[in-house]
């Protein structure tokens, strides 16, 4: 069975590389630097704070992949692992904007998006060696302990074998 | 004799006076940066930076009746040097007349 670290690594990075919803989720810091927030999270008791705080504090905008979890099965003649991954979205402020990027826009554009490199948008990429490409994802409403929007999105995908 | 109606929102300015700190209000509309002053609430999960101190979530109480233009979604707030935007206002009755807002970086 394959790390789910590196996988989720490889989902941010996939997205990361799909060109408006890097746009959407990149904003300047002090220093004038540009921050593209997309990111994974790892469990690092000690390390990172828990999974809980980490998506509470998410700014906007922003996007985080996490693992969460395994389910193992016999599903058919090559698959034993299929890994779970939510995607977690904050729309940035829209306010005063002529061409709003609202959760809708960055779904479509998860799914459809062509990352820089790729031949193909993410759901038919091999992301790592080892990786089937995902089952068809799905994306649910969600609000936040503040009763604000926010979206999650499901990826499932199946290793190739026992590795 | 008719008992008169409460009007707990002459003691707002007195509460923010006491308890509130400088906070930079941005309205959306333009007219320009305002200071006010606010209260720092209790967040609906606490972080480990204190709130009004770098929090990435933050809820303030503010005197909404007397603030113009009343705060709106995205509209911004900076509070020791850290840029919010509200997210979401919640206004209280026109008895006690504030509003908590709460408030998410970007």
């Amino acid at each position: 069975m394959l790390n789910p670290g590196p996988i989720a690594d490889a989902i941010a990075a996939a997205l990361a590389a799909i060109p408006d919803l890097a746009a959407a989720m990149t904003v300047t810091d002090a220093n004038g630097n540009a921050i593209c927030r997309i990111n994974s999270f790892h469990y690092r008791l000690g390390q990172e704070h828990t999974r809980a705080m980490v998506v509470y504090k998410m700014p906007a905008p922003s996007m985080l992949v996490v693992w969460d979890g395994t389910q193992g099965g016999n599903f058919d003649g090559e698959t034993m692992w299929k890994h779970r991954f939510h995607v977690y979205f904050r729309m940035g402020n829209m306010a005063g904007s002529n061409d709003p990027v609202g959760y809708e826009e960055l779904w479509t554009l998860v799914c459809n998006g062509i990352p820089t490199g790729s031949s193909v948008n993410i759901r038919y990429m091999n992301l790592l060696p080892g990786l089937n490409i995902m089952d068809t994802p799905s994306d649910a409403h969600a609000v936040d302990e503040d009763l604000v929007d926010r979206f999650v999105g499901t990826f499932i995908i199946p290793e190739i074998g026992d590795n | 004799m008719a008992t008169p109606a409460l009007n707990f929102s002459q003691y707002n300015q007195v509460f923010l006076e006491q308890g509130g700190i400088s906070v930079t209000f941005t309205p959306q509309d333009a007219s320009g940066a305002q200071q006010l002053q606010a209260i720092v609430m209790p967040p609906a999960l606490a972080e480990e930076i204190m709130g009004g101190a770098g929090s990435a979530v933050l809820r303030l109480w503010v005197d909404f009746q007397a603030i113009s233009p009343q705060p709106q979604e995205g509209d911004l707030f900076t509070v020791g040097g850290v840029t919010y935007v509200v997210a979401k206002p919640e206004a209280e009755p026109v008895s006690t007349g504030g509003a908590v807002l709460k408030l998410r970086t970007q």
